[in-house]
């Protein structure tokens, strides 16, 4: 949910810049269906009701949810031209990273989850519980491998979408906030240029 | 990219005679070439490429919205 809202603020704050929201279908996204493809895939893993995972044992699931984001490295590689993808492709690489080393799912603390005021929504914070609507499985920080790169970012209420996330979460907001700029201000930096010109 | 594609398509027909795909399928060359759905479109490849490539704990739905 929270970079959705990253996504819409993107845009909103373009549109307040004068940018135009009809100026996005001129972005030469290539392989977008590949993008589209790999994500219904991990909505799959998401949206379903999660069960504990036996701790570092790799099942067909898993194997699947990590090959999905290989398929959405190879759309950012594609589209590495395009502002703020390397950025985006970035925050991708730190996740997947973090997920590979800790079993193929991001990592949180319970700590977080209460600080968040999730824990009502979890059936326990026992150790490899997964979070349902999430790409997350509680791990302690102990059993946390590269712990700096999980969900560490704490956004608690009264922020209005109270939220846990990663640095690569971050590098992936930044980068879609540059790409919607880019994008939606380009037409009329360009209409801008050519008026000078006259 | 599929409305890019159907253009592509329908300018190398466009040598051999274009109109007749727009005669067979006019519907589709007209939703394929039209802005709306190419900004549907990007929408959502952007949207699946964010949500997709982030991990933030909880991506939707749950009494408390979430990450």
């Amino acid at each position: 949910m929270i970079l959705l809202v990253a996504i819409l603020v993107s845009v909103t704050i373009a549109l307040l810049r004068g940018g135009r929201f009809v100026a996005l279908t001129k972005v030469p996204l290539q392989w977008g269906l590949l993008a589209v493809a790999a994500f219904a895939v991990q909505a799959l893993f998401i949206y379903q009701t999660p069960s504990s995972t036996a701790l570092g044992v790799w099942g067909w699931q898993e194997l699947l949810f990590v090959g999905s984001h290989l398929l959405l490295l190879i759309a950012v590689w594609v589209n590495r031209h395009l502002v703020g993808v390397k950025l985006i492709g970035l925050g991708l690489l730190l996740n997947l990273v973090v997920m590979v080393a800790n079993g193929g799912w991001m990592p949180i603390t319970p700590e977080a989850i209460i600080k968040v005021g999730h824990a009502g929504l979890v059936p326990s914070l026992a150790s490899g519980v997964r979070v349902p609507s999430s790409k997350n499985i509680i791990l302690s920080p102990g059993e946390t491998r590269l712990g700096f790169l999980s969900d560490v970012f704490v956004l608690p209420r009264p922020f209005p979408v109270p939220s846990v996330f990663s640095i690569g979460d971050v590098l992936v907001a930044l980068g879609v906030f540059f790409l919607i700029q880019n994008a939606m201000l380009q037409a009329e930096s360009k209409a801008a240029t050519v008026e000078k010109i006259r | 990219m599929i409305a890019l594609r159907f253009t592509q398509v329908t300018m190398q027909f466009g040598a051999q005679g274009g109109h007749k795909m727009k005669k067979w399928l006019p519907t589709a060359y007209k939703l394929a070439n039209s802005n709306t759905l190419r900004l549907v479109w990007i929408l959502l490849a952007i949207t699946a490429l964010v949500l997709g490539s982030g991990a933030p704990e909880m991506f939707g739905g749950g009494s408390g919205g979430g990450g």
